[in-house]
């Protein structure tokens, strides 16, 4: 096996903030790959890196053994070709002229197309069964239609390697599985590498036999669909809750968003007391915000990241001055608000002795019979000198307060009313 | 095809016309007497050979810049080109240096047009290629900066001396001298040959350039290329005409219509089609009134409506074809 | 369809012309000429030259019987060169250009230009004296000239007001535009014993601000231009801010002029002055 795609730690991004942070991958010729991840992951920039278009701050892309930056245009061209999400032309051309622009590193600068050029784009046009509309102008087709015709301007190329960005996702469901299984003929059937960005994982799943599954320009999963598509995995990168079930007779994978969120407004009318700080309950306060929930929080220190959020969000807290330990007066408000919620959320806080006595408005609330939720971890946030914070964690934990590791996982736990 | 139909009705129909016009001029219609009016059928055959040249230029320019900037609006003045010359001319006419030759005025525009291209290029391009929007907002930014000084220029100038800076910048033809028009010729010639070389680089450029970059193109490298001609174009036929408007915007969406958007054909039409186009007008502007019209109203005068004509049967916004 | 607005366009050409222009009969031997500037024109037929005028300007009004019988060659100062050779004259008098290049062109297409510049009053009896010369015309053209040159130094013979008024001349309202020290009309309102208040800037015509006006207080405000149908006179007198200008106050504000009269460097320049010169003279200059 020949490898197609070969990254070695490779850093690029914008100027100074890297997308991709030491990235390796190795893919081999005749793969047909599913690229997932979430907004922001690097999926793109991983494209554009691969296909040349943005070079990289560090590391090195070699497509057959050639690095991309030192390959002549149009080497480049017949190596690898992208399939866009969708391509904006201002210009009136037929399909046909369109398809013969694959052609375009193929064809001299002073000659015209060969009879071996014409037979390609034939073959293109009747693959992607575009033959009918071939003299229509590419802006006044339909998405499909448009699609199929830019695939086969990218067959036209016969590039080795077809990177196909989101390509069908303004596409319907019938056509969506037509272009899909097009590619997939392509690659079956003459071997092309295929690199596919998706943000449908049902699709990603069905049509590749690897997936790679990048986060915050890491690759954080790479196997087949089965090994990747973990209700583990996805919960960790795309933090919401998924049930993966697999079909017993096809073995296809079906990936269900789990209800999440309780419905909108279905917090109303309770109220909730925040212990944040530092801009760890910044995700708490907007979520809860969402599901309608009256909100407080504190105490907080002026200036502080949540409680700017808080005020945001018309939360009422109670504030302490800038970095000052918390007074008897601030934890008197705090009290006051505490003790008209009806519950406690103890945010990932790191503790020190200054913002140590917010424990005792759960002390409170858990003797007036409230739930108390706190983050998990203690241990971890705890910068006090005799441990005091993990102490005062166990102590609430054994009067039945519980314990949560996320946002996610904490809002099923939450009253609704 | 219809396409391939139009493009050689247009190649074939440019001479035609421009046969035509050598019959056409203020003193009557048809082949002056060879014996007794000799110089006249040599100024008739200057004027529309210029006419050609320039309008060629304009609308060869116009394609590219509509295809590079990806924008129908797009014309070949959108660097600034014309305001540097104006400002160029203007100040040759000021300091009386356009009185010591024919040349002199072109000249000063011309070397004024590139002086304006390289600022730009220069301010849009921070030690590194600049970007499309960079070029067309420091395009903008240094066009009004000559713009004003122009303006400024005018508002000093003698009567005459304004009188003639108007004179120049509402455009003619008539009879630049035998080197301008030679150089310019064969420049204008280079120029749109250079251009139609860069077709196949033009056609990818226009589905965008990312897509030219994966279609196998160098693209940072024929941007440049094909802006710098069409600019040295524009800046070719302000420096001999003056501005002379209408034709670069409307001869490349026309053409378009006719013969289609592949400039391997785009190309060679917009440069016959067009100069034949604008030598026509010409024709016309020194025909119809005993007094001369600026040409540039005849420009828009036909060319308007003809687009309209076409944008209604195409009914496609911006673009048509 | 393209197919068939392109032959409409052939069509049109083939309507668009006009008839070439008639050849009027000259005197044999006499050079012919063109003109392209009025003053130019009147001077030639002033110095009894109409018959070799074979070509004017589109603004050559004066003498108006005579004007039809000459073709037309273009605007003032923008001939058509097709035009110029078909009129084939001995020589092409100008007094200015909007093409600067032009008298290069011209002398490449065989053609003679001639400057004969005319901006002052002083211009004026030179012009006519280089005219006779071009046209074979000495002897009339001396005559006009000197008798020109007398009248003018007649005038200058006139000892001066010890206060003469203070003249503003407007050649335009829309900007307001006033005649400099450059020019022939400053020459005029000097002759006729008024002081011209824009002699201070130093140059032809310019754009004056209505403070500079309160400023330099004019006696007497001539407006050489028309406005549409409405009275320049009356816009001028209404003008905000001014009501305390002398000229304004004591309503010596003057329009309705024979502009042709008064901006046109030719023969007729001492009517021009006659229309002038008694306002002038009636009007007392306040130190």
């Amino acid at each position: 096996m020949t490898t197609a795609i070969h990254l070695h730690e490779v850093t690029a991004g914008y100027r100074d903030t890297p997308v991709l942070k030491g990235l390796s991958l190795e893919i081999e010729a005749g793969e047909m790959i599913g690229i997932l991840g979430p907004n922001g992951a690097g999926k793109s920039t991983l494209f554009s890196v691969v296909s040349g278009l943005l070079k990289p701050s560090a590391g090195t892309v070699k497509l057959y053994g050639s690095e991309i930056h030192r390959m002549p245009p149009a080497e480049r061209a017949r190596t690898i070709a992208v399939v866009p999400q969708e391509l904006d032309v201002p210009v009136p051309y037929t399909v046909e002229e369109i398809v013969m622009m694959g052609r375009t590193s193929a064809i001299g600068r002073f000659s015209s197309p060969t009879a071996e050029d014409r037979l390609r784009v034939e073959r293109a046009l009747v693959y992607t069964d575009v033959t009918d509309i071939r003299h229509r102008p590419l802006n006044e087709l339909s998405g499909g239609e448009r699609q199929r015709a830019i695939v086969a301007m990218v067959l036209a190329q016969e590039p080795r390697i077809i990177l196909m960005d989101e390509a069908t996702s303004h596409l319907d469901l019938n056509h969506r599985l037509e272009i899909m299984q097009l590619v997939e003929r392509l690659n079956r059937d003459d071997g092309v590498t295929v690199l596919m960005i998706s943000h449908d994982l049902q699709i990603a799943a069905e049509f590749s036999r690897r997936l790679i599954l990048l986060d915050h320009g890491q690759v954080v999963a790479d196997g087949t669909p089965a090994a990747v598509l973990t209700e583990d995995t996805l919960r960790r990168v795309y933090h919401c809750n998924v049930r993966v079930h697999q079909d017993p007779h096809s073995g296809g994978i079906s990936i269900l968003a789990a209800p999440r969120l309780p419905a909108p407004g279905s917090g109303k009318g309770l109220h909730i007391h925040i212990i944040g700080g530092g801009g760890c309950g910044e995700a708490i306060l907007r979520r809860l915000s969402l599901c309608g929930y009256t909100l407080t929080s504190g105490v907080l220190n002026l200036g502080d990241k949540d409680a700017e959020v808080a005020s945001a969000l018309g939360a009422g807290t109670a504030l302490e001055k800038p970095f000052c330990p918390i007074s008897r007066e601030a934890l008197d408000e705090a009290r006051k608000l505490a003790r008209n919620a009806h519950a406690l959320i103890m945010a990932p806080v790191p503790f020190g002795s200054g913002n140590l006595t917010n424990f005792d408005l759960l002390d409170e609330a858990l003797t007036a019979g409230k739930p108390v939720f706190i983050a998990a971890g203690i241990e971890n946030r705890d910068y006090t000198r005799n441990r005091d914070a993990v102490a005062r964690v166990q102590v609430l934990l054994t009067r039945g307060a519980a314990l949560y590791q996320d946002v996610t996982d904490l809002i099923p736990l939450l009253p609704t009313c | 095809m219809n396409n391939r139909r139009n493009f050689w009705l247009v190649i074939g129909l440019a001479p035609l016309l421009l046969a035509f016009c050598v019959l056409m001029g203020p003193s009557g219609i048809g082949l002056p007497d060879l014996q007794t009016q000799y110089d006249i059928l040599i100024l008739r055959l200057s004027r529309v050979l210029a006419g050609f040249i320039i309008g060629a230029a304009l609308s060869c320019s116009g394609v590219v810049f509509q295809a590079v900037l990806r924008n129908p609006l797009a014309e070949p003045y959108v660097l600034g080109v014309s305001s540097g010359a104006g400002l160029g001319a203007a100040l040759a006419i000021l300091t009386g240096f356009a009185g010591i030759s024919t040349t002199a005025l072109p000249l000063c525009a011309f070397l004024m047009a590139v002086v304006t291209l390289a600022l730009v290029y220069g301010l849009s391009s921070h030690g590194s290629t600049p970007s499309l929007y960079g070029l067309i907002l420091s395009g903008v930014i240094v066009s009004a900066v000559c713009s004003s000084l122009l303006m400024f220029i005018v508002s000093v100038a003698s009567l005459e001396g304004m009188h003639n800076i108007l004179w120049w910048m509402l455009g003619n033809l008539d009879m630049p001298s035998d080197p301008v028009l030679g150089l310019s010729g064969l420049l204008v010639a280079a120029g749109c040959t250079g251009l139609w070389i860069m077709s196949r680089e033009l056609n990818a450029l226009t589905l965008g350039h990312q897509m030219a970059h994966h279609l196998g193109i160098r693209v940072k490298v024929a941007i440049l290329t094909a802006l710098l001609l069409a600019t040295l174009l524009a800046a070719i036929a302000v420096g001999v005409a003056g501005l002379i408007g209408f034709v670069g915007l409307i001869v490349p969406h026309i053409m378009r219509a006719l013969v289609g958007s592949d400039h391997r054909r785009l190309i060679p039409a917009a440069a016959l089609g067009g100069g034949a186009f604008l030598a026509a007008c010409d024709a016309l502007a020194r025909t119809i009134m005993p007094v001369e019209i600026p040409v540039g109203v005849i420009t828009a005068l036909l060319g308007g409506p003809f687009f309209l004509f076409l944008l209604k049967r195409h009914r496609t916004p911006g673009w048509i074809g | 369809m393209p197919t068939k607005l392109i032959t409409a366009l052939l069509a049109s050409f083939l309507f668009a012309g006009c008839k070439p222009a008639p050849h009027p009969p000259v005197h044999a031997g006499l050079p012919r000429v063109v003109s392209l500037a009025p003053n130019l024109t009147e001077m030639i037929c002033a110095i009894g030259g109409t018959a070799q005028l074979v070509g004017r300007s589109s603004a050559c009004n004066y003498p108006p019987d005579k004007m039809s019988a000459i073709p037309i060659i273009g605007d003032f100062g923008v001939p058509s060169l097709e035009r110029l050779l078909t009129a084939k004259p001995d020589a092409v008098l100008y007094t200015d250009l909007a093409d600067l290049t032009l008298d290069a062109k011209l002398r490449k297409i065989g053609l003679n230009p001639v400057l004969i510049p005319c901006a002052r009053l002083d211009d004026i009896p030179p012009a006519i004296i280089q005219l006779g010369r071009h046209l074979k015309r000495e002897s009339e053209a001396n005559t006009l000239a000197s008798r020109l040159t007398q009248q003018i130094a007649a005038c200058r013979g006139v000892p001066p007001a010890p206060h003469p008024p203070r003249v503003l001349v407007l050649i335009w309202n829309d900007p307001l535009t006033a005649a400099g020290r450059n020019t022939f009309i400053s020459d005029l309102v000097t002759l006729a014993g008024g002081k011209n208040i824009g002699d201070e800037i130093n140059r032809d015509y310019f754009p004056v601000s209505g403070e500079w006006v309160l400023d330099r207080n004019p006696d007497i405000i001539f407006c050489f231009f028309m406005a549409g149908k409405n009275s320049v006179k009356q816009q001028i007198l209404e003008r905000r801010g001014w009501e305390h200008v002398a000229a304004i106050r004591d309503g010596c504000v003057y329009d309705g002029f024979d502009n042709d009269l008064v901006v046109r460097p030719g023969p007729r320049v001492m009517q021009g002055l006659e229309l002038i010169r008694p306002t002038i003279l009636n009007r007392k200059g306040t130190p």
